[in-house]
């Protein structure tokens, strides 16, 4: 209580200061008149007793300043006055502000918005128990395939689990799939997870619940949980969607919970995450593909790991029942006795943790750099007015209370670019959200939050105390009574104060390279895989991929003819000049030789295609022949690329070599019947995955002798740009029902063709190198400048004496190019200490590029040159009378 | 006059300024007077310790003040001990009964 109204009184003397300095002075006023009137009732005369009262009292002055003492609050008034003078003296300098807050704002701002990124990807983690216990575990052949284990080997490791119960804690089995939730066109995926998939990855419905144990049984009834960002996105967030039903395939499920931002398992890599789970138990009967043992799904097996246990414990542990299952099962499991495990943090954010975190560095370093800069100006600034510094100090300001003024004005720019630059990041964040790309996980979900303003105000203060220090440290009472003595003006030059300033700016290169090399790599990088030959013209092609409907197409021959009615409706459509399907398995496939004994070790590609594929892509063929319209009716033989010939054949040809591969649809009656046929055909390799990938062995066969369920389809048009909606409405007026799995859109290749990935973060790097190059020019524009400014008398007497122009504009451009060659030494050091923060993203590409290295030269020496060269050229015009007079 | 005040023991006077007010609210002059007449003209209050006092007693919530009439009819600020001042005030002349007690045997002659 007392303490509170100590307060409230200490609170009224702060905020009506005057006021209560007038009380204060009424209070004493009152007291000297009433002594007064008792010296005179004692017998003194008037004038004596007003005289002996104010003796008596003493200095009224004094004495208010010991009240306002013991207040309290004087602290608080000095600082507020050194605010009040420190924002008066901005205001005298509106440029300066301007740049200043300018570039801190964009700092912030772009650090801020990176920061929110990183903070929901790689700080805030995933929402599982011991996250890093969590792995997707694979099997491996002999010879280092890997592949996922099929359910019934599941099944047989978790009757099997005692062999391995030292490593394992517990594990789950999912199988992904395609599916259409109400009347959605975009397909989403949905996971079937077996018995307890939730108790062993450890999560909690953010809302609703998970299944139960009488959900997980045959014929239950069909719930659902939904993902986050389904429930964000498709249902406004509205918690009353717990309970309803939705369709899923046209199936209804009733929604019983929503998981929380960032579950993703499984992930099928990339940002292909799961919009629902469903358990796999009422559906086991519903999918005989699961029964297989052959059948290797799109599917993952999630292992809990016993703390303490490493992927070495666990491989050694799999061993022996993976060889136990070997000999059991060697038509399937034969040479796969290891196992392979993968994080699954890693599986939801691939390498997308090491290039965010690249970014960051990047923003982190460009952020810093505008803090040195701001820096430097503030040093300059404070030259500037050493003059009424050291009066301040001659007064009897106190060196902690200037650099304290000093620091006011540097907190001052600090908050108001602070405040900018959290608007800023929020503009950003929101930018990237609306933009939907692809490269940040779970972008729709993103925002700045309270701690990303958390942290922009962090970055603030902190960078408040940067810019403050070096200034606040230089106005020492010491150096600022010598600049007095010495006139004010003209002492800014001396040396130490010189050296510090271009040490500055040598960090600020050395910042600069390390960025720019960083770009430059990537750059590089960037080049050499748009200009990747890919085998194959995917430029300008049309591609599209589609679904038949079921059941009226489940039969193969109606659904080829359905890909026939299409294929002849896009090459009757006006511009366009051929069109080509193809279809394909997603993992490799055995192919074997009838004439040599046991499991053949070579895989490939499985691709059923129509006549038209060679020439609508335009692969060359190398030798043999390419399929006709007869090998459509009547499948006479397959065809190969080149890599798989030369698997099949090292020596020679392959040509009419009989291979067998299995029929690899799996939701067809005949899944697995194998199919032995010539070679009749070699055709050039193709990167089909994209210039970054491999080339694949790939084994091609008429799309009607496998009707694969669903097709790839490539139109080559002369406008492709103007085609694609033409294309849309083609497909839909020869089937209403088919489902796009891919729109129809225009492929590219060169610069266009480079993934977005890659084509963010070397926009993103190369920009912020950018901006850094900008920034060091800035500041060793403004150092050379000021040094000019300070040396004019020097370089007056230097004309007078007859100095030509060349030797001046050495003289100035010496010290730049000597702090520029300390950064770059510093630079590249720097640059080679945090290559293996790039090193994911290069590729071809080494550290020691010639070509990046004498770019990064070559743009920073002519920038150095520019950014001296200018006030340089000045100096050579000081009028030596004017420079040698003044002051 | 003799000037004892300065040897006061820290914090004395503004013991001194709170028994004073347990009498009733005064102004700051009456206060001093109070104390010079109290201590028969022994303990002079200056009034550079006197307000700086008082003040330090207002932030510590120990006594307010209020602008009121003094009885010649002029506006004086009247100063009033609060609750926790009274409590303060019992803790302190303990504290002090201790200390003179102390001093006193100190000087006992035998």
């Amino acid at each position: 209580m007392a303490a509170l109204r100590g307060l409230l009184h200490r609170l009224r003397v702060l905020l009506r200061g005057e006021q209560y300095a007038q009380e204060v002075d009424d209070e004493m006023r009152f007291h000297m008149s009433l002594d007064a009137e008792h010296r005179v009732r004692a017998g003194s005369s008037t004038t004596a007793a007003a005289i002996d009262a104010r003796r008596t009292f003493g200095n009224p002055t004094y004495i208010k300043e010991e009240v306002r003492y013991a207040a309290g609050t004087r602290a608080i008034d000095a600082l507020a006055q050194d605010v009040r003078y420190a924002l008066r003296s901005l205001r005298r300098s509106p440029g300066f502000v301007a740049l200043a807050v300018i570039t801190l704002a964009l700092g912030i701002g772009s650090s801020t918005a990176v920061f929110s990124v990183v903070d929901s990807v790689v700080l805030r983690g995933l929402p599982y128990r011991d996250a890093n216990q969590l792995v997707a575990i694979y099997e491996v052949s002999e010879d280092g395939r890997i592949r996922v284990p099929s359910y019934p080997t599941f099944r047989d490791w978790k009757t099997q689990a005692a062999s391995f119960s030292n490593a394992v804690e517990s594990m789950t089995y999912l199988r992904g799939d395609g599916v259409k939730i109400d009347d959605n066109p975009d397909r989403q995926i949905v996971a079937y997870v077996s018995r307890g998939f939730f108790d062993v990855v450890g999560s909690r419905a953010a809302l609703g619940r998970t299944f139960g144990a009488d959900e997980e049984v045959p014929n239950a009834p069909i719930v659902a949980v939904i993902s986050w960002a389904l429930f964000v996105e498709r249902y406004g967030a509205d918690p009353s969607i717990i309970g309803k039903t939705i369709r899923l395939d046209g199936e209804p499920a009733t929604v019983i919970g929503v998981m929380p931002h960032a579950f993703a398992i499984p992930n099928f890599g990339g940002t292909l995450m799961p919009a629902v789970w469903e358990a796999l138990g009422p559906r086991e009967a519903t999918m005989p593909q699961l029964a297989m043992r052959a059948l290797h799904v799109d599917s993952r097996t999630i292992v809990r790991l016993k703390p303490g246990t490493d992927s070495a414990a666990i491989a050694a542990a799999m061993r022996t029942v993976q060889q136990r299952l070997a000999a059991e099962y060697p038509a399937e499991q034969e040479h796969w006795t290891s196992v392979a495990i993968e994080p699954v943090a890693s599986q939801v954010y691939g390498t997308r943790r090491a290039q965010l975190t690249m970014i960051f560095g990047a923003v982190a370093l460009v952020l810093l750099l505008a803090c040195v800069n701001i820096s430097n100006l503030f040093l300059v600034r404070a030259n500037v007015r050493s003059r009424e510094l050291a009066v301040r100090a001659a007064l009897g300001a106190s060196r902690w209370r200037i650099a304290r003024q000093l620091f006011a004005e540097s907190f001052a720019i600090a908050i108001v670019a602070g405040a900018l630059g959290t608007l800023l990041g929020a503009a950003l964040v929101g930018y990237a959200r609306h933009s939907g790309t692809q490269f940040i996980p779970f972008v729709s979900e993103l925002r700045v939050g309270s701690r990303g303003v958390a942290f922009a105000l962090g970055v603030a203060l902190i960078a408040a105390l940067i810019m403050g220090a070096l200034p606040a440290l230089r106005a020492s009472v010491g150096a600022v009574m010598l600049r007095l003595k010495a006139g004010g003006g003209t002492a800014g030059g001396d040396l130490h104060e010189r050296r510090l300033r271009y040490a500055l700016v040598s960090l600020q290169f050395a910042l600069t390279v390390t960025l720019l090399i960083g770009a430059g790599l990537l750059l590089q990088s960037f080049r050499r895989v748009a200009s990747v030959s890919l085998g194959y013209d995917a430029d300008g092609l049309i591609e599209l991929a589609i679904k038949p409907p079921s059941p009226q197409y489940a039969e193969p021959a109606a659904a080829a003819s359905l890909y026939r009615r299409l294929l002849d409706r896009f090459e009757a459509t006006p511009g366009v000049t051929s069109a080509a399907a193809m279809g394909g398995a997603l993992i490799p496939i055995p192919v074997n030789r009838p004439d040599v004994a046991g499991e053949s070790r070579i895989t490939a590609d499985y691709h059923p295609v129509s006549e038209e594929y060679l020439r609508t892509v335009r692969r060359p063929l190398v030798s043999g022949r390419w399929f006709t319209d007869d090998d459509m009716r009547v499948a006479s033989g397959f065809v190969v690329n080149e890599k798989l010939a030369q698997q099949l054949a090292p020596q020679g040809s392959p040509l009419g070599m009989r291979i067998t591969v299995r029929r690899s649809s799996q939701g067809r009656k005949d899944f697995g019947q194998p199919i032995t046929l010539p070679v009749i055909g070699v055709i050039g390799d193709a990167r089909l995955s994209g210039p970054e990938n491999d080339v694949d062995a790939e084994v091609l066969l008429p799309y009607t002798l496998e009707v694969w369920p669903w097709m790839q389809f490539s139109v080559r048009a002369a406008s492709p740009e103007q085609m694609t909606r033409i294309i849309e409405k083609d497909v839909k007026d020869v089937e209403p029902g088919i489902e796009f799995f891919g729109k129809p859109s225009v492929s590219r290749t060169g610069i266009a063709g480079v993934d977005e990935g890659r084509r963010f973060i070397t926009m993103i790097v190369a920009g912020f190198a950018l901006a850094a190059l900008i920034l060091a020019c800035v500041g060793l524009y403004g150092i050379v400048s000021y040094g000019v400014e300070q040396r004019r008398r020097e370089l007056g007497v230097r004309i007078a004496l007859g100095a030509s122009s060349g030797r001046l504009v050495r003289l100035v451009v010496r010290e730049a190019t000597l702090s520029l060659a300390g950064g770059l030494v510093l630079g590249l050091a720097g640059a080679y200490a945090s290559v293996r923060v790039v090193q994911s993203m290069l590729f071809q590409t080494q550290f020691a590029d010639p070509g990046t290295l004498a770019a990064v030269l070559v743009v920073l020496s002519g920038v150095t040159l520019l950014a001296s060269y200018a006030p340089a050229l000045r100096a050579t015009r000081t009028d030596p009378m004017l420079a040698i007079r003044s002051d | 006059m003799t000037r004892s005040n300065t040897d006061l023991v820290p914090g004395t006077l503004e013991m001194l300024i709170l028994q004073t007010l347990t009498i009733q609210p005064m102004h700051g002059y009456a206060i001093s007077k109070h104390i010079a007449d109290r201590s028969r003209d022994v303990l002079i209050v200056e009034q550079g310790s006197l307000y700086p006092a008082l003040e330090r007693l207002l932030a510590k919530g120990l006594v307010t003040a209020k602008w009121g009439e003094s009885p010649t009819g002029r506006k004086a600020r009247y100063y009033t001990i609060t609750a926790a001042g009274r409590k303060t005030l019992g803790q302190e002349i303990s504290a002090f009964d201790n200390v003179l007690a102390a001093i006193a045997r100190v000087m006992e002659r035998a």
